[in-house]
């Protein structure tokens, strides 16, 4: 990557010369065929109306250059603001949109130029736009900001300059691409977006999922340098099937709900179960995270936690007895409870009796 | 067991331990309606999750940062009431703003001019050691001074870690360095958000308190529990791993404190000598004791970087049995050898590295009664 200072002018255009992005970073879900496409998507999500109303009252100030390809006049900072003047400066544009402005609005707010800086190529614009988005109005969510970064990689950048320029240190960075690299081999092998079994796309699940030793194995992702980004295409083609299964237990895929629910404690519970054999044999014949889990799960951790929550719920039930209404049938029930409760605490102390000879027996 | 309760999370601070492992102590050792205290509350984890557990609970801790947002925890205003004062306070800031002077180039660095006018007003205005709805008002500020505002919209600050305030020199030059500028925060709007993302699980059924004061002050704060507590469960300092004045410098200014850190403002924080150290933990388990009833637990989670399990439960064991002897005769019983397990890592490894730090900590329980000899 070039050294050199990449800004080659800094001049004023007049908005209508302007273009938006069709590729534009920030939206890495989407694609669009026309300028008109993009309008539609910042005025859905990014709250457009709330700039327009800003330039009607403070009218434009032009602080900051919008930075625009020098070939094609394209912007690649500043869509929200270009796409602000547009709708300021059309009338038919707003009537298309159903927008209604509060004023009309005046020459302050459409100024006939505005100021920009010219760049040879994206990525040459890229240290602004990576900069510009660590503290700013539309940030980045996590697939975007992997999206930029990988592609910031592959044009040659190193892992600690991209790093830097987008405010995160290494370790975030490389986890974030790795996702994105991961992601984008499952697209290419045939895992839907569309078809998912979730409302949304929980991409930390993915990367997170991609750091842990037990998942890379799964996949089987080298761990020879855990300092370096995977490559492009990083899953070997005999783990394919692994990666398809990986893909829908973490967001469902057709008619396989996802077993996934949560980052906490499903996703740690899948990342355990890719542990043992045994259990990843079993969560791919049922599907149920639960059973699979059961495999792994510590068992006498598991009788602590069943324990504890044995006593909570029993204290719950204890402050609702007032509403005991004296059914014969629930009587019964708590004839059985005690009765449960006394085998328990029996099982227990011959378990610690048991124990306590067995120490006994060995200090002589 | 449960979802975490709001409050929990209301201001972090990383040497907080996990609400589940109170719970664990609460429903191991004690029945609804018994008396839990913490005489080093901090963040009252160990008060608030007694309370949501049906027991009534008290703490001390000699730090205002603790005790304001312990304090919150345990004696919560209603929304209603938080809402009221908010707004109040906001109409008072509007009619009548103060000229600002921000204390020094740092809080220049960290706070944009119009946020830092309604923080200093706020700072000056809330009566948070005598008024509740203050000291939750407090507490939610605390939450929100700091901490990293590029990824959230509540955090006041420039960018900073949360769980600590980094020092003011090296906070300018950082910020500095990567041309960072702290964002606008309308505050009274940041606090009405918060306080209603607290609010959205039901505060705890039961009241129970906190004071401010040396955990050696324990009984002679609190007359009227003396002889009723059931359960204690604490962690005092570890031995020489932070210095809490320092970690806490800018919400301790916020409380009233000095615009700068102060070092060692209060020794018993870091303690760096062993036998001083055991010193200090049997004045405070002395200072303890006269609440305990008859047959009580003592849970201790402990930790240190210089020191061995061996050494911690030595240690420990020593010191409340030197504490209970002049409690006649009261005796101290281990209820286990000890549980192990790994700190998290922290945040604070990453802003202050030559931290030392203890990798693990362990949890002791005892059992405090009188023998029937004696």
């Amino acid at each position: 990557m070039s050294q050199s200072n990449p800004i080659i002018s800094d001049e004023f255009e007049a908005p209508d010369n302007l273009r938006l992005d069709l590729q534009n970073p920030r939206i890495p879900d989407e694609s669009f065929e026309s300028e008109e496409e993009v309008l539609e998507y910042l005025l859905d999500h990014a709250d457009i109306q709330e700039l327009i109303q800003s330039i009607l009252t403070s009218g434009w100030l032009d602080y900051e250059p919008l930075i625009v390809l020098e070939q094609d006049n394209v912007v690649l900072e500043g869509n929200r603001r270009l796409a602000a003047l547009r709708i300021l400066a059309d009338e038919a544009t707003r009537e298309r949109f159903g927008i209604e402005l509060p004023e009309e609005p005046g020459p302050k707010s459409q100024p006939q130029m505005v100021r920009v800086r010219r760049v040879n190529s994206r990525s040459d614009a890229r240290d602004f736009i990576g900069f510009k988005h660590i503290n700013g109005p539309f940030k980045w969510d996590a697939l975007a900001k992997a999206k930029y970064a990988a592609e910031w990689l592959s044009d040659g950048a190193t892992i600690d300059h991209v790093s830097r320029r987008l405010g995160d240190n290494h370790n975030t960075i490389r986890r974030l691409v790795n996702g994105w690299n991961v992601l984008q081999q499952a697209l290419a092998e045939g895992f839907n977006r569309e078809d998912t079994t979730k409302k949304s796309f929980p991409f930390s699940h993915l990367y997170t999922a991609v750091a842990r030793p037990n998942v890379r194995s799964y996949l089987g992702l080298s761990d020879d340098n855990l300092s370096e980004v995977l490559p492009v295409q990083p899953v070997p083609t005999e783990r394919s099937d692994e990666l398809r299964q990986l893909m829908s237990w973490l967001y469902g895929q057709r008619n396989e709900p996802a077993v996934v629910a949560s980052q906490n404690p499903d996703l740690n519970r899948l990342v355990e179960v890719l542990g043992n054999d045994n259990a990843t044999t079993m969560l791919e014949a049922t599907r149920d995270l639960h059973i699979a889990y059961d495999q792994v799960e510590d068992k006498s951790l598991q009788f602590s936690r069943s324990l504890m929550l044995t006593i909570k719920q029993a204290e719950d039930t204890l402050r609702l007895v007032g509403n005991f209404d004296g059914r014969p049938d629930l009587m019964t029930a708590g004839d059985n409870l005690r009765r449960t409760v006394q085998s328990l605490h029996g099982a227990m102390k011959t378990t610690t009796e048991r124990l306590e000879q067995g120490e006994d027996d060995n200090a002589n | 067991m449960s979802n975490r309760h709001p409050f929990h999370s209301l201001c972090p601070y990383f040497a907080m331990f996990p609400e589940e492992f109170v719970e664990h102590q609460v429903l191991t050792y004690t029945t609804p309606g018994d008396v839990v205290f913490d005489p080093f509350c901090g963040r009252g984890t160990t008060v608030f999750e007694s309370l949501l557990h049906g027991r009534p609970s008290y703490g001390v801790d000699i730090n205002p940062v603790a005790a304001c947002i312990a304090g919150a925890k345990a004696e919560a205003p209603s929304l209603q009431s938080i809402f009221r004062r908010i707004n109040e306070l906001e109409e008072s800031f509007t009619s009548d703003p103060i000229l600002s002077v921000a204390p020094s180039p740092f809080f220049e660095a960290c706070y944009e001019r119009n946020t830092l006018a309604e923080i200093l007003f706020l700072r000056e205005h809330l009566q948070w050691r005598h008024d509740q709805v203050d000291r939750f008002i407090a507490a939610l500020t605390l939450g929100v001074l700091h901490g990293e505002s590029h990824r959230s919209d509540y955090c006041l600050s420039n960018r900073m870690p949360r769980t600590i305030s980094t020092k003011p020199d090296y906070s300018i030059r950082w910020w500095a360095e990567r041309g960072l500028q702290p964002p606008r925060r309308r505050v009274f709007d940041v606090l009405r958000n918060t306080a209603t993302f607290r609010f959205r699980a039901p505060s705890a059924e039961i009241r129970g308190m906190v004071r401010q004061a040396d955990a050696r002050d324990s009984a002679a704060s609190f007359p009227e529990i003396c002889g009723k507590v059931r359960l204690v469960v604490t962690s005092p300092p570890y031995l020489d791993t932070t210095d809490y004045a320092e970690d806490q410098w800018l919400r301790l200014w916020f409380l009233g404190g000095a615009p700068f850190p102060e070092l060692r403002k209060n020794p018993d924080d870091r303690h760096t000598r062993i036998d001083r150290y055991w010193q200090f933990l049997c004045e405070a388990w002395a200072g303890v004791i006269p609440l305990l009833s008859d047959h009580a637990v003592i849970v201790v989670r402990i930790g240190g970087a210089k020191l061995t399990k061996d050494d911690l439960f030595r240690g420990v064991t020593q010191s409340l049995r030197d504490a209970a002897e002049s409690d006649h005769g009261r005796s101290v019983q281990p209820v286990h050898e000890g549980v192990t397990s790994s700190i998290r890592p922290r945040e604070v490894r990453a802003f202050r590295p030559a931290t030392s730090r203890a990798n693990v900590e362990h949890d002791f329980a005892y059992e405090l009664s009188y023998c029937p000899a004696a």
